[in-house]
């Protein structure tokens, strides 16, 4: 027998001997093949769909898809699993290893059959789907070649996860140990460690500013995050770096598989792992965290934050996790106590870790970069506008004004503790405190970001410094930087109803032009002082994003937003061109409305309509409804009019549309003396 | 011809095999005897390329054996615990082997087989532990390789097929000159089949010696000497044991048998005797020589 034939031999009889677990992978993608030809029927079958719509539906079907991802990587561990049991079993390492056969031509069979069955069955399966789709008269070249893309996609992602089910297998010793692992291989990067810090730093430090994009690097290592990235990408970009991570992946696991599958011990078997040299290495790396996260969750659900319950937690996850670790190890029970050295050495680590962010080592509450090292400095308030702002890149303040701002940021820092407690506090309303992120953009190219809570004093000497300045207001209203090409229609809001203003290009833009150099010059104390009586609304496509189908997309679309400038009274050359030039009827001021009942009412969880007030009183609803803010521009914008939240008022009005509603807030001033008259009547 | 030379290995820390040096010579029936945990099983996997050495090496007709398909090839290994596949039978197993053993004999299986009277459809899973037994040694056997290593091969079979196979391997030593490594812990098993014997324990060989030496160059005398009789039995035989009861004298003596009964006459005993030496008490003077206490090891 030539050894080409022995070796199909070899790779036919391993086939034979694990027939059921292949033809249970069989049934999977038979089962997805259902799925396919039942969402085709559907497609096809609904009443009203357009030629073009079901030939868009059908194409879809076409695209990588997160279901058929995950049956890859369930089919990946079945077969790795049933590939490489045999390393677990006494009798079976015996009888394999002393085949005549060479160890490596053993994995190779191994792992080039798993993967040929895979490609073998998706291969088919798209073959069916296409002819499917051809049969149904809607297949297109997109059809195929999205088809060839899944088929790459589904390929490597089969790799990386059954190498890595491969890789845990050989380095266990029992089955059961062996999908553990996977189960650690696949979740400690990318929620255990990417986790961890933000976990401490939202936990410890007042100033911490937690970004929904931080350690997005982590999800490269994880067979299952890294798939969820490839097929799931918001980016053409972002899916060829996970290609490529992924292809790099391939290869790294390929090297370790079959080295560590040669130097493995086949005396190994039945055992917990295979690699003595390893355990302690992946019990103090699961012991640490575990540690760290008992200790935080027990902290964290004690009322007041109780800091003994951390120490409480921070011992019981130590001690209970080791445990746990070495008996699965040993088999036994007993073994909870075994190696208590490395127990305490991990508890320790986990203590110096929470220590470090518990006592602020490093000073991240306090930081505020000096003056000399900073280029700029970009203030937002709440969140990070990153994803609303479509504006040109956001430069920041500089100059003497962001050295001023840094003075006045490093006081915010030093009362930032006492300012958090009190604006998390329950007595808190709106107004007294503000929440605020800033980011440092130094002059070596890294950049800083912190969340501060300004108390009414700061935030008041903070908007002094920065509302006057021309680059906080381009870096907070797009409106100053972005491409109004881009505006897909453009709205007025001032009771309880949007009005589309059908503007031209010209229009829209002298509209803009008049609105913005009005607001230029609108400074701080004004805005504080006069009531916002409304607010138009700019529709827009994202300004550089470019999605899935290569379009820009309507503001009903994904990406698409919808901006909001406030409309102030002292805003004449707007009102003006708005009535006058534009000739609109819609109002532009809330002197126009026609109030003709306030119902006042306590703000809160106990609000009861029972006990509100009613002033039907023209003459002075005419008085204060000038002072009157609807409570809109409190959630969706920066509302710098001082607003008391702690009565509301509907105020009932009579509009072209008939009788409409809407709930108000107004100032300290003004509701007292809105109380008064209550009182009086 | 295997070679063993300095072969050590260890298992967390506890030493299976030390320093073990050993030569077992082509065509041979070698049993390697040893208490429990002496390290037989560890060697013979070794052997079978199923292990590792920690350190040494381990040539099989001058190619060293771990990892080496070409070695691996001409020996095959009878596990204590043989491995078939679930829901097998007889035949898919010796298919299963025809592919890595090129010159398994496929004739003389179902030939064996059915001496054996072991059902080829049958499930192999059905089989009791010593027809399973059976079955490893068949296929063993008809593998037609020139070293068959054995690990327990005789437990679970019963005494009639004990000596059964005992003839078949007489009859494959002869006719293909095959070589047999038998590991056991029961001595009188392999008294009437092996042509050498190593003794192991804790991880090292105690002896090697070819057993018909052994057996030619020790004696058991039992004898009575006359009343009153003053006789320093050491000063006249090399004694290795002597126990006396009552007159009545009992010693394992080392030397040619015709020169201890001259000697024995030239005392004018009242009787005396002597009496063949099982294997076991071969060893146990032999061991106790060396200040191995072997009766609390061999059975």
């Amino acid at each position: 027998m030539t050894l080409k034939n022995s070796s199909y031999s070899i790779r036919t009889e391993n086939i034979k001997h694990r027939i059921g677990m292949i033809l249970l992978v069989v049934f999977l993608f038979f089962s997805y093949f259902i799925w396919f030809l039942m969402s085709v029927q559907n497609i096809c079958g609904q009443k009203g769909l357009k030629a073009s719509e079901i030939r868009k539906g059908i194409t879809g079907l076409s695209e990588p898809g997160m279901g058929f991802g995950v049956i890859t990587m369930i089919a990946a561990v079945l077969l790795a699993v049933s590939g490489l049991r045999y390393l677990h079993s006494k009798a079976e390492v015996d009888f394999y290893h002393s085949l005549p056969v060479r160890r490596r031509t053993c994995l190779f069979v191994i792992l080039t059959n798993d993967l040929l069955i895979f490609t073998g069955i998706i291969v088919i399966i798209s073959v069916l789907k296409c002819a499917v789709a051809a049969a149904a008269g809607y297949f297109l070249p997109a059809f195929g070649v999205n088809t060839a893309r899944a088929i790459v996609y589904d390929v490597l992602i089969f790799l990386v996860t059954y190498l890595t089910m491969a890789l845990s297998m050989i380095l266990t010793a029992h089955t059961f140990v062996g999908l553990m692992g996977f189960c650690v291989f696949a979740g400690y990067v990318p929620l255990i460690l990417r986790n961890l810090y933000p976990a401490l730093a939202s936990m410890f430090y007042t100033t911490y500013y937690s970004l929904s994009e931080w350690g997005r690097a982590f999800n490269y290592f994880s067979p299952i995050t890294l798939a969820v990235e490839l097929i799931s990408g918001a980016s053409v970009r972002a899916r060829i770096i996970s290609l490529f991570v992924i292809c790099v992946w391939n290869v790294i696991l390929t090297v370790l598989v079959f080295n560590l599958y040669e130097k493995r011990a086949s005396e190994a078997a039945g055992k917990a792992m295979a690699f003595s040299k390893v355990k302690p290495f992946v019990r103090i790396m699961l012991v640490i965290p575990v540690s760290v996260y008992v200790g935080l969750g027990l902290y964290s659900i004690s009322i007041g934050s109780f800091g003994a319950w951390m120490v409480a937690g921070i011992l019981i996850g130590g001690f209970l996790s080791h445990g746990m670790i070495e008996c699965i190890y040993q088999f036994d029970i007993r073994g909870f106590l075994s190696h208590k050295k490395q127990m305490i050495i991990s508890i320790a680590a986990a203590f110096v870790i929470v220590g470090i962010f518990w006592s602020d080592i490093f000073g991240y509450d306090r930081y505020v970069p000096e003056k000399e090292d900073t280029a700029s400095v970009i203030i937002d308030n709440g969140i990070l506008s990153t994803n609303t702002f479509w504006g040109k890149e956001k430069k920041g303040i500089s100059g003497e004004a962001m050295g001023e701002t840094l003075d006045i940021l490093k006081e915010a820092a030093l009362k930032n503790d006492k300012n958090s407690e009190s604006y998390y506090g329950e007595d808190a309303f709106y107004d007294e405190y503000a929440s605020y992120t800033v980011r440092y953009r130094l002059k070596n190219r890294k950049e800083k970001i912190r969340s501060y809570i300004l108390d009414r004093k700061l935030k008041d000497k903070l908007m002094q410094t920065v509302f006057s300045t021309r680059e906080y207001k381009e870096d907070r209203f797009s409106l100053y930087t972005a491409d109004w090409s881009k505006v897909t229609g453009v709205y007025i809001n001032l009771f309880m109803k949007d009005e589309e203003l059908a503007l031209t290009k010209e229009e829209r833009e002298e509209l803009f032009k008049i609105y913005l150099e009005e607001f230029s010059g609108f400074d701080y104390n004004t805005a504080r002082s006069e009531a916002p009586f409304g607010w138009f609304g700019v529709y827009h496509n994202s300004s550089d994003r470019q999605y899935e189908d290569g379009v820009f997309h309507t503001y009903d679309g994904y990406g698409a937003g919808n901006d909001l400038y406030y409309l102030y009274p002292s805003f004449k050359r707007t009102i003006r061109y708005l009535r006058e030039e534009l000739g609109l009827k819609v109002p532009t001021s809330i002197e126009d409305i026609q109030v003709h009942k306030l119902t006042v009412w306590k703000n809160g969880d106990d609000y009861d309509r029972e006990k509100s007030y009613s002033i039907c009183d023209k003459e002075f609803i005419d008085s204060v409804k000038g002072k009157l803010v609807r409570i809109e521009m409190t959630e969706n914008g920066e509302c710098l009019y001082p607003l008391d939240t702690t009565v509301g008022i509907t105020a009932e009005a009579v509009t072209e549309d008939g009788n409409v509603e809407a709930v108000l807030y107004t100032d300290s001033d003004t509701l007292e003396k809105i109380k008064n008259y209550i009182k009086m009547k | 011809m295997i070679e063993i030379k300095q072969v050590s290995k260890t298992f967390e820390g506890i030493e299976a095999v030390k320093d073990l040096e050993l030569t077992i010579y082509s065509q041979n029936v070698f049993g390697m005897l040893g208490t429990n945990g002496a390290g037989k099983s560890t060697l013979l996997r070794m052997m079978a390329g199923v292990l590792k050495p920690d350190k040494g090496e381990i040539l099989i007709d001058g190619m060293k054996v771990w990892d080496n398909p070409e070695a691996k090839g001409e020996c095959f290994y009878i596990s204590d615990e043989q491995f078939f596949y679930p829901n097998a039978g007889a035949i898919d197993m010796a298919e299963f082997y025809r592919k890595y053993y090129r010159r398994f004999d496929f004739q003389r299986y179902h030939m064996l087989l059915e001496s054996f009277g072991l059902q080829k459809k049958r499930k192999i899973q059905t089989y009791s532990k010593g027809m399973k037994k059976q079955l490893s040694i068949i296929l063993g056997l008809c593998a037609n390789v020139k070293y068959l290593f054995c690990d327990e091969t005789f437990d679970g079979l019963d005494p009639v097929m004990r000596q059964g196979i005992k003839s078949i391997f007489a009859k494959e030593i002869d006719e293909r000159g095959v070589t047999l490594v038998i590991a056991s812990h029961n001595l009188r098993e392999l008294e009437d089949i092996c042509d050498h014997i190593g003794l192991l324990h804790k991880g090292g060989v105690l002896l090697s010696r070819e057993l018909s030496d052994l057996k030619c160059n020790l004696h058991k005398i039992q004898c009575v000497l006359p009343e009153h009789a003053q006789v320093s039995f050491y000063e006249h035989f090399c004694i290795l044991q002597l126990e006396q009861r009552g007159r009545l004298i009992s010693m394992t003596v080392r030397g040619d048998k015709e020169e201890i009964m001259e000697r024995m006459e030239l005392l004018k005993p009242v009787y005396f005797e002597a009496l063949p030496l099982s294997l076991e008490e071969i060893f146990i003077s032999e061991t106790e020589v060396v200040g191995y206490d072997i009766k609390k090891l061999i059975l």
